[in-house]
């Protein structure tokens, strides 16, 4: 033995050493190797601090159940903290950094927690930061925060890419190991689609770190023919280094793939990560099992390891974890750990088997010693262990020397990926572990994970599971005989907690919770599993208790005199593994965290110089400023041009649905408050939609292009909710009517032309022989017409202004073109172009509520449009409409209010009695729109106010106390510029 | 249409074809009389069902109940062609909406597949599942599409207004899939 490299065997590559820091001290490992056991191959045993009272730690665990081996993995902005070294394959130049101490790992003066540990016990934080309750913002919570955590993010850009994809499979095998290949080949055999799923980067599970007969020839063997099989399937896709983090709905599986983290950065192209949605019709979860260890005295001094681990640093990575090596079990796998240590060269000095009576030894363990019915109760050594305290059968206690100690409580299926649907687990007697009950729809656990533990069982399982799920899809090909093992002993029995040590015996290494924190929260009465691990942390770690939860229920169930699934039963949630954010992002981040939607003339606004403003999805144009303008001197001088020559704007962003058939007006007739049916064709109306409970649902115009078809236009921010709506009560509600719905939001280009000039512009670009006089086109008509040779165009002559408008929507492609055209045409008679907040003055000048005043608490009579609901036909919420609460005059109803001295008033302020004081109790209604009104030279807003339509005339208080205003205004009717609406039918 | 080589240089950027797009949709009353007036305008039954029919100049796509996408090569002429045809076929029986500014349409090339539609869409393209002639309504990168297949590679029709990202996102699919076969070596 080289160091703690062993002289022979394991799956490292000799020949490619690979150099390492950690701590910032440089190490060599080997291919093959993960940072832990390269760490533990160079002597290293030091490798973290635990999370509350700063205890040395070391290495623990093999894979995702590590709690100690927790370190900061790279450095600059690709640092990752809480990274298990179990789970880091080992690259050239990997740099890697202890955390969660100060200033050293080896020397850490937040160790003193250990010496004021008494005063941290479980649930401290509840009783000790109630008082003074001046300390909550300013001591306890910046000291809280400063304590928790790990380690530390990089602060900066995440400079890699990740991906989201789905597959899908007839059959998901989760866990790479023997009953996973098994399944795998049994179901790729019989001709189903197959995914093969497996954390590690290799197949083979146990295989990889234990010594088996399959068949032939040995277990390592078994796992390369059958990967080079199923790799050799065009049906059956290889999943390395995936992680199934989670079940849901539908056959539907999280998956995490690690494509990159192997390697000092992602090649170019690639993702460092991508996020699976695998969706299978059936899945085998085979994702073996966890060893549980024992809770003793001292139990998490660096040295102490579960035996799995310890076996798979001898067996996969030739590493000796000890140089006089102690076995702690209750189990036949930790006689087989010490027997694959012993033949892989580690000096097996001890064997403590907990169950009395003797076993045969197997000849590889013939120098060690063995005490049977013996138990460890105590580690010591501090920083590494030196020593272990045995109680002998007879009662004595004996101090036997060991430099490592594994240990093999039992097994405990992992059976997490079955309980993710909310099925619960069962308690079974014969593993004293808690197993599977009922599985989630097309779910079956083989191997292990099904409590089946020898090696032989795993394989015939996990090939009947495989062949099932084949057959469950129609596939019936010969799926060949199961492979076959030797079926060897796997008897554990009961033994959880040794008491009678000095130290802290620890439960969740992880939490640092302790087999006196779980008797504290019994003591306490916190009884019920939930509540347990809530007081106490347990099992809330980034372990997800794999190795603490089964423990701690067996103490709480001692305690209190229960079994253990009387004292609670484990529930799974997803992820079963952490999963970065961005990983679940993929490609959806910065610009692209979702779809952008232009309007058809953004190309326009850009070249005018656009201001642009994130309107939901769309990217619309906010105001267009000359030189030397801000926002609010450009808005003004466009809302001042549609006043007094002309402005054009996009509108396509408006929702627009086409009603076509026998029964289109009968249909809008029963979605719309007003009548439609007595619309005639070439007309427009206004149309106010209700929702089921009486309250409005959105507003738009309604236009009667046929006598069977319809258009109509809803708001911007309801466009997607007007047309499920629509398709909803066409296909659900009223099948029984005759007609069709399209959207064509999309496919048009809608510009407002408005203002005084607006027709004279609009004759400049109709096709010769178009007559859009007043005769021709009157308010509220409408016309379908050619224009800018030939192009199709539909106009509506209707005013969200208040001006003599027209709405003129063509083909998407051509609302460039028009725009340009209108700009062009109708620059000598002063025509501009008019953005989203110009838009807004206007609207607010004439009182037309917008998504600030329709938003899901306004009823009809709120608007004033209460004449609307009142009328005789049947429609959607007309009943609830009528409700006594809902047409209550007292209710808040639009006003518009003119501030008193031309001060500004902003939405969101509160409206209050002129003299109340500014508290809740006096609160009457609310600023929702304000603008300033470049007609009236003044501010002017639109609100809610409790009675307001009654009320014209009266003062009341604004009162803005987030933004320190406080402001008079007389309340009046909302429309501030033509009430009898002169300009818009002139 | 035979499987083309992909294009020199321009395998990984997003291929947005020029076609013109009619949504035909009727009440359930003129139904049988739309579906023969489409058929006596295009030569092509109308499918049942979310699939596919036509040929290289004339594809019908079924994209729900009495519901179908006209797709016809080439950007539309207003006043003629076969747009202009079929609406005229149809008028009165069932509501005809050109969409062809609606959607704009993108190849995923075959040579890519089925790599750069995980990355994109959900749907299982297996052909048990998605068969040749097969049409879905569906989400690609998170926006609304209608997909189908021709002989050439995979179609995606999104939303004009988010054409954009939908490049961004199609373009990036496919790089990502080069990346991944150069580094497995698979062809």
């Amino acid at each position: 033995m080289s160091g703690w490299r062993l002289p022979s065997g394991g799956l490292v590559d000799r020949g490619r050493p690979l150099d390492f820091r950690f701590d910032g001290r440089r190490y060599t490992g080997l291919a093959g190797d993960t940072l832990a056991s390269a760490l533990t191959a160079n002597g290293v045993r030091l490798l973290g601090r635990s999370f509350k009272y700063h205890r040395p730690r070391g290495l623990f665990a093999a894979g995702p159940d590590e709690p100690n081996a927790l370190v900061e993995l790279r450095a600059g902005a690709r640092r990752e903290p809480n990274t298990r070294a179990s789970e880091v394959e080992l690259f050239e130049g990997l740099e890697a950094a202890s955390q969660n101490r100060f200033p050293s790992l080896a020397f850490d003066l937040m160790g003193v927690n250990s010496i004021v540990s008494p005063l941290l016990a479980a649930g401290f934080y509840y009783k000790t930061f109630k008082w003074p309750s001046a300390f909550w913002e300013r001591v306890y919570e910046p000291l809280i925060r400063r304590a928790a955590g790990l380690g530390r993010l990089s602060g900066a850009p995440d400079p890699d890419a990740y991906e989201t994809a789905t597959v899908h499979a007839d059959v998901l095998v989760v866990g790479g190991g023997p009953a996973g290949l098994a399944a795998a080949l049994a179901a790729g055999r019989a001709g189903a689609r197959v995914i093969l799923a497996e954390r590690d980067a290799h197949f083979g599970g146990r295989l990889l770190s234990e010594r088996h007969v399959i068949g032939e020839g040995d277990g390592l063997a078994f796992a390369r023919a059958a990967a080079d099989e199923l790799a050799a399937m065009p049906n059956v896709r290889l999943m390395p280094r995936t992680t199934v983090f989670g079940v849901y709905d539908g056959g539907s599986h999280g998956a995490l793939e690690k494509v990159a983290d192997h390697l000092p950065e992602p090649p170019p192209g690639l993702p460092r990560q991508r996020a699976w949605t695998i969706v299978a019709r059936r899945s085998v979860v085979a994702t073996g099992s966890v060893e549980r260890p024992v809770v003793f005295s001292a139990n998490d001094t660096p040295g102490v390891m579960l035996a799995s681990a310890m076996r798979g640093l001898a067996v996969r990575h030739a590493v000796a974890a000890g140089r006089r090596v102690a076995v702690f079990t209750a189990t036949d796998d930790g006689w087989a750990a010490a027997a694959d240590m012993a033949a892989a060269g580690v000096p097996v000095s001890t064997v403590i088997d907990a169950r009395p009576g003797r076993r045969p030894v197997p000849p590889e363990l013939a120098a060690a010693r063995v005490i049977a019915g013996g138990l460890v109760r105590e580690a010591i050594g501090g920083r590494s262990l030196s020593t272990i305290e045995v109680v002998l059968p007879g009662g004595g206690v004996e101090r036997i020397p060991c430099d490592a100690l594994a240990v093999s409580g039992g097994h405990q299926p992992d059976i997490q990926l079955a309980g993710h649907l909310g099925h619960r687990p069962a308690w079974n007697d014969g593993l004293s572990a808690f197993v599977a009950g009922e599985l989630p729809p097309g779910q079956r656990l083989a191997g292990a994970a099904a409590g089946r533990l020898s090696l032989a069982a795993c394989l015939a399982d996990g090939h009947a599971a495989g062949r099932d799920a084949a057959a469950d899809c129609g596939f019936a090909a010969p799926s060949g005989e199961a492979p076959r093992a030797k079926d060897e002993p796997s008897a554990v029995s009961a033994l959880f907690h040794v008491p009678g040590g000095r130290g802290k015996a620890f439960v969740d290494l992880q939490h640092d919770v302790t087999a006196d924190d779980v008797a504290l929260a019994a003591r306490e009465g916190y009884v019920a599993a939930e509540h347990l691990k809530r007081y106490t942390t347990l099992g809330m770690a980034t372990d997800q208790g794999r190795t603490s939860n089964l423990n701690g229920l067996a103490i709480l169930a001692a305690l209190t005199g229960r079994t253990i699934p009387e004292a609670g039963l484990p529930r799974g949630r997803p992820p079963t593994a952490p999963v970065a954010i961005a990983a679940l992002a993929g490609a959806h981040r910065g610009r692209h965290f979702r779809p952008t939607r232009l309007p058809p003339t953004h190309e326009v606004a850009v070249e005018r110089g656009a201001s642009f403003i994130e309107a939901g999805a769309w990217l619309r144009a906010a105001y267009f400023p000359a030189e030397g303008e801000d926002w609010l001197a450009a808005a003004t001088r466009e809302a001042a041009a549609v006043r007094r020559a002309a402005g054009v704007t996009e509108m396509s962003t408006l929702g627009k649905v086409e009603v076509f058939g026998p029964d289109a007006a009968a249909f809008l007739q029963r979605l719309y408050a007003n009548a439609i049916d007595r619309l005639k064709v070439g007309r427009c109306a206004y149309g106010l939609m209700l929702r089921e409970d009486g309250f409005v649902m959105d507003d738009g115009t309604v236009a009667r292009l046929g006598d069977r078809h319809f258009v109509v236009t809803c708001s911007t921010a309801h466009a997607a909710d007007v047309f499920e709506h629509m398709e909803f009560c066409r296909q659900v509600l009223w099948p029984e009517m005759d007609l069709t719905l399209q959207s064509v939001t999309e496919a048009f280009a809608p510009l407002a032309l408005a203002g005084p000039r607006a027709r004279d512009i609009l004759a400049r670009v109709v096709d010769p022989g178009v007559d859009v006089s007043a005769e021709a086109l009157p308010f509220l008509g409408c016309l379908e017409v050619t224009l800018l040779g030939g192009v199709p165009a539909r106009i509506f002559r209707i005013s969200f202004s208040g001006e003599l408008a027209f709405e003129i929507a063509v083909p998407a492609r051509r609302g460039a073109d028009l725009m340009r055209a209108i700009l062009a045409r109708g620059a000598d008679l002063g025509v501009a172009p008019y953005g989203l907040e110009a838009l807004n003055i206007l609207r607010i000048e004439k009182g037309h509520p917008a998504g600030a005043e329709l938003d899901g608490r306004v009823t009809a009579h709120d608007l004033g449009l209460g004449a609307m609901a009142e009328r005789a036909h049947d429609c959607i919420g007309r009943t609830l409409a009528l409700r006594p609460a809902l047409t209550d005059p007292g209710r808040p109803r639009l006003v518009g209010l003119s501030p008193l001295d031309g001060a500004r008033i902003r939405s969101g302020a509160h409206l209050l009695p002129r003299d109340a004081a500014v508290v809740a109790g006096n609160d009457q209604g609310w600023v929702t729109s304000a603008a300033f009104s470049p007609e009236l030279g003044r501010w002017i807003a639109l609100g809610y106010l409790a009675g307001g339509h009654l009320r014209h005339g009266e003062v009341v208080r604004v009162a803005d106390p987030l933004r320190g205003s406080d402001a008079l205004a007389t309340v009046g009717p909302p429309c501030f510029i033509d009430p009898k609406g002169e300009r818009a039918r002139g | 249409m035979a499987e083309r080589p992909p294009p020199s240089g321009g395998a990984t950027e997003p291929d947005r074809l020029a076609v013109t797009l009619l949504m035909v949709s009727c009440p359930r009353s003129t139904a049988a009389e739309t579906r023969a007036a489409l058929r006596q305008a295009t030569g092509v039954e109308p499918p049942e069902g979310p699939r596919r029919a036509g040929h290289d100049a004339m594809v019908i796509l079924g994209v729900g109940p009495d519901r179908w996408l006209v797709v016809v090569p080439g950007e539309r002429a207003f006043d003629d062609g076969p747009a202009a045809r079929i609406a005229a076929a149809l008028h009165g029986l069932a509501l005809v909406t050109d969409q062809s500014d609606a959607r704009a349409v993108f190849r995923v090339p075959s040579f890519a597949l089925p790599g750069a539609a995980e990355r994109l869409l959900a749907i299982d393209l297996d052909p048990r599942a998605f068969p040749d002639d097969g049409a879905a309504v569906t989400e690609a990168a998170g926006m609304s599409a209608i997909v189908w297949r021709d002989g050439v590679g995979l179609l995606l029709a999104v939303p004009r207004s988010m054409e954009a990202d939908a490049a961004h996102h199609v373009g990036l699919a496919l790089r990502a899939e080069a990346a991944a076969r150069a580094q497995t070596g698979r062809p």
